[in-house]
């Protein structure tokens, strides 16, 4: 830092402690700079300083640069510590530098104000010979619709830029625009005067509000060389050198603030309009037409035009369902050499078809206004056709948290309703089928059931025996009738009292007759029958031994007799 | 005998008004005026129930995008019919719609048939299997009595029927505990807050459910239920967010 030592306007010390403000000019025009020195003398550290009561009418330009000397006046060592900045006024007019504000060693001190007398520039250095101009195309636009502001410097005279404060304007979105850089100059006549000028920054601005919006204006810094008639010199030589040879001087550049009147859209916005303003074109593809299921296709939309392009969002897309679609990812060009902001946004889906079979992707629809022609329009792309073969293996995973099965619904509908009346069920009475009931019966009847046909039956056969014994007498007469010969007569007897007492063996003979049948008849006809017996037997080996007409007419009245007894 | 008609009448004003409320559902589905259809169903449920009334239930709540309702309309109508298949097919589709995704482990494979099985009869059918055995082993036993079959034959046949007579009986009263034991019951609020304690407070939020999840309760108290998940999370919801499949 350059410190000149001119006019110092040494303004009294502090009481006690040696503290001093100074400045090297307090006459000045509103676009000089000039430097602010706080200096402390016999301080052990460097004063602090709060510059911010001088913020209001005075910029920082640069600084604090610290200095710290001695000197030594007659064999006693005096030293200083100082901080110097550069500055340069807000307004012209009668200003002050406020008192400040300095700690130093811990001890609060206050500098004395500085009265500073700001005129307005061309009073000092000629405003012709250097200055910014912010050019704007138009100072009425839509919401969304370009502003393009240009930012010139005109100059006469040699100079260099040190610094560019770039303007941040409030309700609007930019987009910086390119310019060659470093700045080249161009020969221009403004009234007959000839200038260099250069652009320094391009910017095209979309109103994002309607009403009265201003544009910041834009600082530049740069260091000014006093015209000298023995060199000429280029513009972008070494500051460094051109201190020996010329007197250098930092002047502030700024344009002049602009108000732009941003007005609201004209009535028929449609419903799907999302903010695109400008004319642009739809694009929509898929990368292949081959498409097997569970594979993955890239799905293109393009959008290329003219407009605010980053401000507005496409419509979602609607994909059908049963296929898996992934967030885009979305790249944008822009064509460097346009100044309306033009380019081409591109978003890519990655989708997944899980079925085979024909889908449409829908189509894509775009809602626009076009401030040349002040009316909205809408563009859309085609529906694209996409072809599905069916996977080559099944086994391909499945995600989205649904299992194959699942999968497999995914593109279907519920089964349709039940239309006929059913047999109703009155609420609470769900009772018990008949049939459990009817068949706990049935088991329970046949378990019962071989018991009482076992008694029935055994019944029967002994209701049997007694219808055979009743029979039994009725038969042997007859036979004895029919065959009365010895043989036959036994035999009929034999039959006769088997059937009738149901006797078990089937070789009777007269002893075992005996045993069997004592206690049932009476013993002498049991006798009378057991010699019956014994005369068969004896007729049968020794013939003519009784007489045979007898045997048989004897066994009649026997069998009668005995049948009584039964 | 004029008491006799005038039941024969009741009984069959309470036929033919079920039909025509029926119908008169139908209809609503057909013209796809779904909340009347489902407003009229759900009349009807106050005096009759059927499995195809569920299902139809089910189908008008899963066009009006109730899921929680048509998850507890199917599964009510599983309950009458659990082999089904349309039933089951729509309560699957709409399954894939509920949010909340809880697998039970599998187990071992002999486990899981039982459960399946189990899942795939009704009370009334497993007393019928059982009731049909023995039947079968009462009338083996005849048949053996009366000497219609060998005495080997019996006795294997009456072997294996007597176990089938009580494995289906066992099985019968393992399901009649289930039904008539536990409480199910489906979320149908969209959204809901699973607090540790039954109150709203904030930070006692333990984990969210979503409609259509079905949850078992184990706990009724004023206007809150304590509900637990297969996963065996266990929380409160109020009263008035889970329709109660019992």
């Amino acid at each position: 830092m350059r410190i000149l030592a001119p006019i110092l306007i040494l303004l009294q010390m502090a009481v006690g402690q040696t503290i001093t403000a100074s400045v090297d000019v307090n006459q000045l025009a509103v676009n000089e700079t000039f430097t602010f020195k706080i200096e402390a003398k016999d301080a052990d550290n460097l004063p602090q300083v709060n510059l911010f009561p001088l913020e209001k009418d005075f910029t920082v330009i640069s600084g604090p640069a610290q200095q710290t000397s001695y000197q030594f006046i007659n064999g006693e060592a005096t030293s200083s510590k100082s901080l110097t900045w550069t500055l340069v006024p807000n307004k012209k007019g009668k200003l002050v530098i406020p008192s400040l504000t300095v700690v130093l060693d811990g001890k609060r001190l206050k500098t004395k104000p500085i009265p500073m007398n700001v005129k307005s520039s061309g009073s000092v250095t000629q405003k012709d010979e250097l200055f910014l101009l912010a050019e704007i195309d138009k100072d009425e636009a839509f919401v969304g619709e370009q502003i393009t502001v240009t930012y010139k410097l005109y100059t006469r005279v040699q100079m260099s830029l040190e610094d560019i404060k770039y303007p941040e304007s409030v309700g609007f979105w930019s987009e910086e625009l390119s310019v060659p850089r470093p700045p080249r100059f161009n020969q221009t006549t403004i009234s007959g005067v000839q200038y260099n000028v250069a652009t320094l920054y391009k910017v095209a601005l979309f109103p994002t509000k309607t009403g009265e919006l201003e544009l910041t204006p834009m600082t530049a810094r740069c260091n000014v060389q006093v015209k000298t008639r023995r060199r000429q010199r280029g513009i972008f030589d070494d500051p460094f050198f051109n201190n020996f040879f010329n007197e250098t001087v930092q002047k502030v550049l700024r344009t002049e603030p602009r108000k732009i009147r941003v007005k609201p859209y004209p009535v028929g916005q449609p419903a799907n309009f999302t903010g695109a303003v400008g004319q642009f074109k739809l694009k929509a593809a898929v990368d292949t037409d081959k498409v097997k299921a569970n594979e993955a296709v890239t799905y293109y939309v393009e959008l290329e035009g003219t407009g605010n392009l980053n401000m507005f969002s496409l419509p979602k897309l609607n994909f059908p369902d049963n296929m898996e679609v992934f967030p885009p990812t979305s790249s944008f060009e822009q064509e460097q050499l346009w100044d309306q902001f033009t380019g081409k946004m591109k978003w890519e889906y990655i989708l997944i078809p899980r079925q085979a079979g024909k889908v449409f992707l829908p189509r894509i629809e775009l809602a626009y206004f076009d401030p040349n022609d002040k009316q909205f329009h809408t563009i859309s792309s085609r529906s694209v056709e996409l072809n599905i073969s069916p996977a080559k293996d099944n086994l391909a995973s499945t995600s989205s948290g649904f299992t194959k099965e699942e999968i497999a619904l995914l593109g279907q509908d519920i089964h349709y309703n039940f239309t006929t009346p059913p047999a109703w069920i009155e609420r609470g009475q769900r009772g018990i089928p008949i049939w459990v009931w009817t068949s706990y019966i049935l088991a329970a009847g046949l378990f019962l059931a071989p018991v009482t046909l076992s008694r029935y039956q055994q019944q029967r056969i002994t209701t049997a025996g007694q219808r055979m014994s009743h029979r039994a007498l009725k038969r042997a007469l007859q036979t004895l009738k029919a065959h009365p010969n010895v043989d036959d007569v036994s035999t009929a007897i034999y039959t006769y009292l088997q059937e009738r007492w149901q006797l078990r063996t089937d070789n009777l003979d007269p002893l075992s007759v005996e045993s069997e049948l004592r206690g049932i008849i009476p013993p002498e006809l049991l006798d009378e029958l057991i010699q019956l017996l014994k005369d068969c037997d004896a007729e049968r080996y020794a013939p003519g031994a009784t007489g045979s007409g007898n045997i048989a007419n004897r066994a009649m009245t026997i069998l009668k007799k005995v049948d009584g007894h039964a | 005998m004029r008491m006799f008609s005038l039941f024969l009448l009741t009984v069959n004003l309470f036929a033919v008004n079920a039909d025509s409320m029926f119908v008169q559902g139908n209809w609503y589905f057909e013209d796809e005026k779904f909340i009347q259809a489902a407003r009229t169903y759900e009349r009807l449920l106050g005096s009759a129930e059927h499995a195809d009334l569920y299902y139809n239930l089910g189908n008008a709540y899963y066009r009006m995008g109730e899921v929680g309702h048509a998850v507890w309309a199917y599964e009510k109508g599983l309950q009458f019919e659990p082999r089904n298949d349309d039933i089951k097919h729509n309560l699957e589709l709409v399954n894939t719609r509920v949010q909340d995704r809880i697998t039970m482990p599998d187990g071992f494979a002999l486990l899981y048939w039982y459960r399946a099985f189990k899942n795939s009869q009704t009370v009334n059918d497993l007393l019928i299997w059982g009731s049909t055995f023995l039947l079968l082993v009462g009338l083996i036993y005849a048949l053996g009595q009366f000497r219609f079959l060998g005495e080997k034959a019996v006795s294997r046949l009456q072997a294996i029927f007597v176990i089938l007579t009580l494995v289906f009986h066992g099985i019968c009263l393992d399901k009649y505990w289930d039904v008539s034991g536990t409480k199910e019951g489906v979320i149908i609020s969209t959204k809901e807050n699973v607090y540790s304690v039954p109150a709203v407070r904030d930070e006692m939020i333990v984990f969210k459910v979503h409609e259509g999840l079905k949850a078992e309760i184990t706990q009724v108290q004023d206007n809150w239920v304590e509900i637990i998940l297969l996963d065996g999370k266990k929380g409160w919801v109020p009263v008035n967010t889970i329709r109660p499949l019992s």
